[in-house]
Formats: structure tokens, sequence, C-alpha cells
């Protein structure tokens, strides 16, 4: 297997689990997103896999070989933080140059990869100027100049673009995630920004207090939610309880809003739906409409609206049970206090999430 | 160096604006306000100066003292005097830097005790360092003492007192607080990710400590060193007193020739040489500060800290800062038990009598034993000592809070001559911070015994002398206070219903008072604790505590040494008592350097 595998690692702080029997696995030439809410346990993968930690069991493995007893300057990584951390006594040039002269590349050689490495991210030029007067997004480009300029085997990116206002960061995420493809460099991203991992990642590997919840491109976390944590966490809220009520042709829940029949879910979820259980069920609120030509399943009480752009946000009340959702703006939506219908397919809008 | 602390050294808390009154918008107050400090640095620190520079310029008994100057003798004194400070300030890097390191990136319970002991040697007077070390170590100290009964020897075994290794021990015993501060603080904010990002592009440990973390450091220890150099170089007491008669800085040469010799035209000449270096040193120093306070803006946070881990790690940092608090509290706590311990035969006995607890030190120094009637008991010394420390505070604040006033007040006025004025005479202020004890005291014998103004039998001579040092701190401790106090306070305090009586009270005076208290503490301990100065001044009538304690010191039999450490623990506690006071009443904006 070459590349990067992550074996059943555990690490504790204190008596405090911040890692509990983590796997994963990120071949050469894919990035990899590290997704979760703060204090999930990201960093400390990130710098476990760096040899800033170690963790209490486990096995970080590199290309076959074990890792972990390898000091942090011999593991050939590239590391970028949040708040690019560049030497602030050196100026753009030197610092870029760092990893090289540590190497111990020859001098026309360094100069010669800077400059690539410069007018790769954009700042040809900037050689002689002060790092601690450039802007957030410049020292960003210089950061990963540096970072990528001894060609590591493998760059950790730690919230690389936190720091940077909303406008610079949408922009700046698809630049990064050129500029890697690109040089088919092999990465894992660490971000708590969902949409940031869609953009750059090949696959994501969700977090949540110490253990991975889901693993898969972006598309299919998207559109397959494991469960409510991961549903919530990409701003899924409508979220409730539901009693499957039969088994046989497709499952039939039977909820406060209604039946209805959804596919059977594939993989072993199935196995473990017997008639009689109870579920959480997800309406999406990206798959409904208020057209009154589809079937419309639910009538409910306009909360409040939002305009948000190309969408709007519908807040709805419907037998106690407060529901979101994502509509076009062209829609035209009631007043609030007025009555709506909710209108979906429950093949689309409706999914079961395991426990 | 006294020991005075060099509290505030360094930039005054500036950024907040004072909003002028309309009186100070005119800049007549100012230039009222500045008289009094004018008159008084004119009078007490120039015109002495002058005076030193005339009688060094002057062939007075048949020789120019600039052609002595470049004597062989003289030239070995100045060699010294630079080797032991370049000496003195390495070891003092040396044993910093380590615990800069620790406090700077751990958390351990203990840490404030630990911070707090380590800034008690700065505060000390230097007569009470070297009684203290001479407690632990000199011929009748502890260790000698110990040695001499262990092995039945007739003579102390270990030879400290009057050796390099004295003096070098002494000062790094003073000045280890300036590194483990100055440095540490601004390591505090080195973010430890630096290191990791360098050891990511490949640097081993050694190499991220000298191609990132040093080269960050450097103003910082830089500045510190400096700091470390110019006490270090115009260290009096310690040398006197610990050094002997084979060791003379320029200090103690110039002590000598004023005193011992009455050559006062060498003496002048070393003055100026001696100024001349310091006030070179200062300068370096001041722009070296910017550059750190320029830094530090760079990284404003104090960044957390790790706490202690592994086994090793705690065996480290407790081995570390166990070691650092043993060499500073060994030497205190020794001067303290010995002052209250008998381990010698009294004169004239064969063996001793009675050893152990004793307070007959401490009832001695009430005593008279001979009858003599020029004989002056060391209590008479602690009233003196007493009488010239409230003359200082009065003397010092009388001055301080007019010049303070017209700093703080002052800023935006809009008469460019005041501006000027306020300008220009804020590093002037600072300047007898740059001037050596023994300089200050040399100017005062030129100048002040002969007409137009001989003060030579006035009480109010060495409070003057002391003010002259105590008077940069007191303005330094006062300006950001009465900065504080202004309009924008004062407004809402009216809004909520106080009347212009109830602001005063209330608001104004809670902010002044404390600065005022802070101001005079200084004034008290540094009065309390000066020597340089006081040796060149003090009449043999008239001794202050550390000239008591230095002439008890230098005589024969248990009783004198006994008399010198009691004299010296009780103004070992009064220094630290002020201390805390000072730490307790500061208001935050005051430097710590």
């Amino acid at each position: 297997m070459s590349g990067l595998e992550i074996r059943e690692v555990h690490k504790s702080f204190n008596g405090k689990k911040a890692l509990e029997a983590v796997s994963f696995r990120v071949s050469r030439g894919e990035i990899v997103a590290l997704l979760g809410p703060s204090g999930s346990g990201k960093s400390t993968i990130l710098n476990i896999i760096a040899g800033v930690e170690s963790p209490d069991q486990g096995e970080v493995i590199w290309d076959g070989n074990p890792l972990l007893a390898v000091p942090v300057h011999r593991r050939g990584f590239g590391f970028m933080f949040q708040d690019y951390m560049l030497f602030p006594h050196m100026n753009v040039f030197d610092n870029v140059a760092f990893g090289l002269r540590m190497s111990g590349w020859e001098m026309d050689q360094i100069a010669r990869r800077v400059y690539t490495m410069l007018e790769l991210v954009g700042l040809p030029g900037f050689e002689k100027r002060n790092v601690t007067t450039l802007s957030g997004g410049e020292q960003q480009r210089v950061a990963l100049a540096r970072a990528l300029a001894p060609r590591p085997k493998l760059l950790l990116l730690d919230e690389p673009l936190g720091a940077l206002d909303r406008l610079l960061r949408e922009r700046l995420v698809v630049d990064l995630q050129r500029i890697l493809q690109e040089m088919s460099q092999t990465a894992i991203y660490v971000t708590h920004d969902q949409e940031e991992a869609f953009v750059i990642a090949d696959r994501v590997v969700l977090l949540d207090q110490g253990r991975v919840v889901q693993q898969g491109t972006p598309a299919e976390i998207y559109w397959q939610p494991r469960n409510e944590f991961v549903a919530r966490f990409l701003g899924m809220e409508n979220i409730f309880p539901a009693q499957i009520s039969s088994n046989a042709r497709g499952i039939e829940v039977k909820t406060v809003l209604g039946e209805w029949t959804i596919p059977l879910p594939g993989g072993t979820l199935s196995q473990s739906l017997p008639a009689g259980e109870t579920v959480k069920v997800l309406l999406r609120p990206d798959a409904v409409t208020l057209d009154e030509d589809a079937t419309c399943r639910i009538t409910a009480e306009v909360v409040a609206s939002s305009f948000r752009g190309q969408q709007q946000r519908v807040i709805v009340e419907a037998h106690g049970q407060r529901l979101v959702f994502e509509l076009p703006s062209r829609l035209s939506v009631p007043k609030a206090g007025q009555p709506v219908e909710i209108c979906f397919e429950p093949q689309q809008a409706i999914q079961i999430l395991s426990a | 160096m006294d020991g005075d602390g060099a509290a505030v050294i360094g930039s005054p808390a500036a950024g907040q604006e004072a909003r002028p009154t309309p009186a100070l918008r005119r800049g007549g107050l100012v230039w009222l306000l500045w008289l009094p400090p004018v008159v008084f640095l004119g009078l007490f620190y120039f015109y002495p100066l002058i005076s030193i520079l005339q009688v060094s310029l002057s062939r007075a008994e048949g020789f120019f003292p600039w052609e002595v100057l470049f004597s062989s003798s003289i030239l070995r004194v100045i060699g010294f005097t630079f080797w032991q400070a370049i000496l003195s300030t390495l070891l003092t890097l040396l044993a910093g830097l380590p615990g800069a390191y620790l406090l700077a990136r751990y958390d351990f319970p203990g840490k404030g005790l630990f911070r707090a002991l380590t800034a008690v040697p700065f505060v000390l007077p230097t007569l009470v360092v070297a009684a203290a070390f001479n407690a632990l170590l000199g011929p009748r100290g502890w260790l000698n003492l110990g040695l001499m009964a262990l092995f039945d020897l007739s003579s102390p075994p270990l030879t400290f007192v009057n050796t390099l290794a004295a003096i070098l021990v002494a000062h790094v015993f003073y000045n280890t607080t300036i590194v483990l501060r100055l440095v540490g603080d601004f390591w505090a904010r080195l973010d430890p990710r630096l290191a990791l990002a360098a050891r990511a592009l490949g640097a081993t440990p050694w190499q991220v400590f000298r191609k990132v973390t040093l080269p960050l450091l450097a103003p910082a220890i830089l500045a510190a060193a400096l700091l470390v150099f110019i006490f270090d170089f115009t260290s009096f007491g310690v040398i006197l007193v610990l050094g002997g008669p084979r060791y003379a800085t320029l200090e103690v040469e110039i002590y000598n020739q004023t005193t011992g010799l009455f050559n006062l035209p060498l003496a002048a000449a070393l003055s100026i040489v001696q100024l001349l270096c310091t006030l070179g040193l200062m300068l370096v120093y001041t722009r070296l500060s910017e550059k750190v306070t320029r830094a530090l803006t760079l990284y404003p946070d104090v960044l957390p800290r790790k706490r202690l881990r592994t086994w090793r790690e705690r065996l480290a940092a407790g081995f570390l800062a166990g070691l650092l608090s043993l060499f500073l509290v060994l030497p205190l706590a020794g001067l303290a038990a010995r002052s209250f311990t008998r381990l010698e035969p009294d004169r004239g006995q064969a063996a001793l009598e009675s050893g152990g607890f004793t307070l007959d030190f401490y009832r001695a120094l009430g005593e008279n034993p001979r009858q003599s009637l020029f004989y002056v008991s060391p209590l008479t010394s602690v009233s003196i000592s007493l009488g010239y420390a409230f003359a200082t505070v009065v003397l010092a604040l009388l001055l301080g809070i007019p010049a303070a006033w017209a700093l703080a007040r002052g800023e935006r006025v809009k008469n460019p001559l005041a501006r000027w004025l306020n300008r220009s005479m804020d590093p002037i202020l600072m300047l007898p911070i740059g001037t050596s004890a023994v300089t200050l005291g040399l100017g005062f014998v030129i100048a002040l015994d002969q007409p137009p103004l001989d003060l030579r039998a006035s009480p109010l001579l060495i409070p003057l002398a002391h003010t002259l040092v105590a008077f940069p701190f007191v303005v330094r401790s006062l300006t950001p206070a009465i900065r504080s106090v202004q309009p924008r306070l004062r407004q809402p305090a009216a809004i909520l219903g106080a009347s212009p009586g109830q602001v005063i009270r209330y608001v104004d005076l809670p902010l002044i008072g404390r600065a005022f208290l802070v101001a005079a503490t200084f004034a008290f301990t540094i009065s309390l604790g000066e020597f340089g100065a006081t040796a060149m001044l003090s009449r043999p009538e008239y001794p202050t505590v550390p000239v008591a304690i230095y002439r008890f010191l230098g005589r024969p039999g248990g009783i004198n040494y006994g008399q010198a450490l009691a004299l010296s623990t009780i103004l070992m506690l009064v220094c630290v008592i002020g201390m805390l006071a000072i730490e307790r009443l500061r208001v935050g904006e005051v430097s710590e350097f």
C-alpha cells in the first residue's frame, strides 16, 4: 500500500480521550480533508502524523514502513499552519529556501527552486520582501511555497485559510486546490468548514469527539449522511423520530408528520431495521418544493423566511415540529402565519439515519 | 549599582492621551511645572558634573590628571572593570536563560512563588547582598565554620571573600532576574509552532535553536545583557566588600582616590571616563529596548504554556527551578539565620561557651560597649537612615509631582516651545540613572562644599543625593497614573451623579493615591539602601545603615560581625516589604524594566 495509513490510533490527554481507534488511509496523490468541529481531534491527528505528538496506541505507516520512531525533521512531510508561522526575521526568499537549505541543496538550485515556487503561488518578485509587511493572503501563499519547496512526500495543512476573511478564503481555496492538483501533491487538509473540505478534497474523513464517523467522497457524504451528527454538521436540521411499520418492499416509516415508503437502504443498515424499530429520519432541506403539481405531503404554517441570494431559508411548523428548508428564491412563499403545502418525493427527501 | 531595581527604565507607558486644560493649552503652566525639577537638576546634577569636568581639567597638584589616566595602574583598573562586567554578564546569561525558557514555556506548581522569589535579590541593597554572601561563604560563614567543625580545622578552608569568584557570584545573584524577566517575557510570546515549522522543514532541534529561536530572541537577550552589563560595570558595594583590596573597578577607584588619597583631580577624570561609558551604554540600551518593544507589538499575546508531562520534564524543571531558588534564597536565609546564631567564641574567650540561638547581636545594636563619646550605636544609624529616607520621600515627591504632571498633562500642548520642553525633558530626567552613584557623590563632594553652595554641614546633603537617584523612578511611577486621570473617566462619574468633590474623592484620588504610595515606597527603599553616593558623603558621626554595615564588616570580632548581619537582616526585611508593597499597589501601566 503506497501512501499513508493510520491504524487504530488512540490518544488521551490527562485521562481525557482525544482520539479513539482512528483509522484511515491517504493514497499517493490524494487530497484528504479531516473535517469536524473544534475539539474533534483533527489537529491531534495531524500532530501525530507530523511527529509532534505520539499516540498511546496504534500505528502510523508510510509506504508500508512504520513512522512513529522517525523524528519530525526526518519524516519529509510539509506543514502549513493557520497563522502561517513564517519566520519573521527572514525575508520571503529565505523563508522559502529554509527547507532546501536544511536538506543541503546547492545555492543555484535553491535559487531556481524558490523562483519557481514563488511563480507557482503567484508571488513572483516578492523575494526580498519582509514577511511581516505582507497581507494575510500573501503570507499564506509564502507559507504554501515554503512548505512545498522541498517536495514533501505529504503536505499537512492545519486550517490554512482559517485566519482569512470569507471572500479571500473562497478564492484561495480554489487556487490551493489547483496548485496541489498540478503538483499531484499528497495532502491532508484539516478544516471545520465543510464547503472548504468539499472544494479541496478527493475524500473527506469526518470526525466527532475523537472518532471517525464517516468517510467518503464529498458527494457521498453530502447525499448520504450516515447519522444525526453528520447531518446536523452539514446543516440539515429536519431530523425526527420514526417507527418502521414494514420492512418488506421498501421501508415504511411512520412519523408525526405522515407515513411514507422509501427504498431499502443498501448495506447493513437494512438488516437492522425490523418492523417496530424506532429510528431517526432526515427530511432533506434541499429536496422539497412548494409546487402544487407535485405530491404534497405536509401542511405546515410559515414561521419565518429569509432571503439569501439564490436561496431562501424558510422555517415552518407542522404538528409541533419545526422544519427548515432551503428553497430557490424565485418561489413565492406565503407570509408568516399563513399555511403552506410542503411537497416532496419520499425516495429522495427522506433518509434513515443510523443511531 | 545599588539594587534599586531598574524597574522603571524603558519607555513611559504611552498611548493614552490626556486632554489639556485651557491653561495648559497656553503652555504657561508647563513652564511653571518644570521650574522646580529643572532648578533641582541644574543645581544638583549638572552643576556638580560640570565641576567634576573642571577639576579633571585643572592642573592642580602639579600633574595633569588625564596623563595619569593612561598610566598602567589606571589602565588596569579600566581593563578589570570591563573584564569583570563581561564575565559577570556572560555568567548571568548562562544562569538566567534556562530559567527564562522554563518560565516562558511551562506552567508548574509553585511558579508564582518562584517568580516572586527571583525578584527579591533585585531590590536588596548591595551591602545586604555582600553581607549575605559573607554569612554563607565568608571566613565566618556557615560553610567555613561547618567545615572547620567537621574536620577540626584551625582556619577557614575556603577562600571566597576577596576573590574574583565572589564578585562574579554576587553579580549573577543580583542580575539573573533581569534575564529571567526580559528574555522570559519575550520568549513567552514566540510561538512554539515556529520551531515546529522549522522542524517539519527538516531542521534538527539544534538547527531550530540556532536558526530560528536564537535570532528571534536576540534583541531581548542583547537588551538584557546590556542592562546587566551596565549594572556590573557600575557595581560598587559588591566589589568594595567582596572583592577586597586586590580588585578595584572604576567605581571603587574613584571612591579610593577621593576618600583615601584625596586626589580629586584623578577621581574626577575617572568619573568622566565612567560617565562616558555608562551614558554610551545607556544610549545603546535605549535603542535596543525600543527594538524589543517594537518586536513585542509583533507578537502581542502571551501564548498558552504547557504543563510538565513526562517525568523527565518534571525532573529537569524541578532541578532547574530548585537550583535557581536555592542560589537566590540560600544566601539570604543564611544571613538571617546567622544573625541569630552564635557559632564562635567571643574575643578573649578560648572556646565557645553558649552556642546556638542568640539575640545578642540585636541587643548589641543599642549598646555603646566602651562608653566612647564618638561612638555611634547601630540603632542611631537606623534612625539616621529613617530620617534621610523620609526627607528623600518628601523631596522626591515635591519634585516628581510637577515633573510627572507636566509630562502627563502637557503632551498635547499647542505651544511649540512648551512641547519642545516636554520632549527634551523626558530623557534628561533619566540621566541620573545612567550616572553612577559614586560619580554623583563625587560631584557633591567637589561642587557643594564651597561657596556659592556650601552644603557640607547640611543634613540635607545626603537626602539630596538620594533624591537624585530616586527622582527618575518617582517620575516614572507617577506619570502613568496622572495620565490615567482623564476627563473621559470623570464624565461618566459626573453623569452617574457624582459631585465634583465626589469625583475627586472616588475617581481621581484612588488612582493617583496608589501611584503616590508606589513612588514614595520607591524613594524610601532606594534611600534606605543607597550606598555608593552615601559612602562618598556620609560623615563619621552620621552613618546610615549601609555605611554602618560596611564598618562593622571591616572590624574584627564576632560581635561586630554579628551586628553587621543583624543590621543587614533588618534592612533586607524592610526592602522586601517595600517591594511587596510596590507590587501590590502598582497601577498596571508601569513597565517592569
